[in-house]
């Protein structure tokens, strides 16, 4: 069978989102790999949003609960224990 | 066992709980950007969570169940009370917005990575004061997007909206996102040039 027709730049920047969080279709992957192959500009802006979304997810803070926010919740669940009955046991 | 010692499920769910105290901190920070709001907003869900334990499957994914009922908690309980919908005009958002920005500057030559040139800059206070700039369904896709670095799937089954919407919603949101970050890098001298949407010379 054929190979399907690259993508042009269009149809490329269409799916530019979906490409890069690999939410497309594999023959749809494909075609955008393909055009990115042939199109240096192309490349340069798809090559440019996947680092800002990586530099994004990495210097997001990941941030630790406070030991007085877990404490907090602990005595909450255990208050609610004490006045409701205990939870039931998860659903089989 | 005596009567009065705690079932092995109470014991579960404290542990289960514990293991996602610091993610559904994390995420409810990003969402309120304010550490109190974020704490009472994980102390609700914790308690609504205890309350809906028998509802959990045993072996299927806590972290996205416990997330489910914080997002709910989230809609529900900040939106409505503390904040008003802010009409946006998500259409007028243009793609590439720090791509352009970056070219019309000259930074895409002048750096082997540009995007890392124009954000390492910025502080994570501003990429979280960023984030909360969002409108609350954006803020939302993209806090699960960047933060939990959920799918697009998982951000459906947590937000329980349709795979199409959150697709779109990040998409979008992405785009506003950079806007806000250009601004404040504009704001703090990392680059220079001009708002997203100004009118050129």
């Amino acid at each position: 069978m054929p190979s399907p027709t690259p993508f042009d730049c269009a149809e490329a920047f269409a799916r530019l989102d979906d490409y890069l969080d690999r939410e497309l279709a594999p023959d749809e992957m494909e075609r955008v790999r393909e055009h990115l192959e042939v199109c240096a500009i192309c490349a340069a802006e798809f090559r440019f949003e996947a680092r800002v979304i990586e530099v994004l997810k990495s210097r997001i803070a990941s941030l630790r609960a406070p030991d007085e926010l877990r404490a907090r919740v602990e005595q909450a669940v255990a208050r609610a224990r004490a006045e409701d009955a205990p939870p039931r046991s998860p659903a089989a | 066992m005596t009567p009065d010692a705690p079932a092995p499920d109470e014991h579960s769910f404290e542990a289960l709980l514990a293991s996602v105290m610091d993610r559904a901190y994390s995420l409810a920070s990003h969402l309120t950007h304010d550490r109190d709001d974020a704490a009472d907003i994980v102390q609700t869900a914790a308690l609504q969570a205890f309350r809906a334990f028998h509802q959990y499957q045993p072996g299927t994914n806590f972290r996205a169940w416990f997330l489910r009922i914080l997002t709910n908690c989230f809609l529900a309980q900040y939106r409505m009370t503390k904040r008003r919908p802010r009409p946006t005009a998500i259409e007028d958002v243009e793609p590439l917005v720090l791509y352009d920005r970056a070219a019309e500057l000259g930074l895409l030559t002048q750096s082997p990575d540009p995007a890392a040139r124009v954000l390492e800059n910025l502080g994570v206070a501003d990429i979280q004061a960023a984030i909360h700039a969002l409108p609350d369904d954006f803020r939302l896709t993209c806090a699960l997007y960047f933060v939990e670095q959920l799918s697009y799937q998982e951000i459906a089954e947590v937000t329980e909206v349709a795979l199409g919407t959150v697709r779109s919603r990040l998409h979008r949101g992405r785009r506003l996102l950079q806007r806000e970050l250009w601004t404040r890098a504009r704001a703090h001298g990392i680059v220079g040039g001009q708002e997203p949407g100004e009118s050129r010379p």
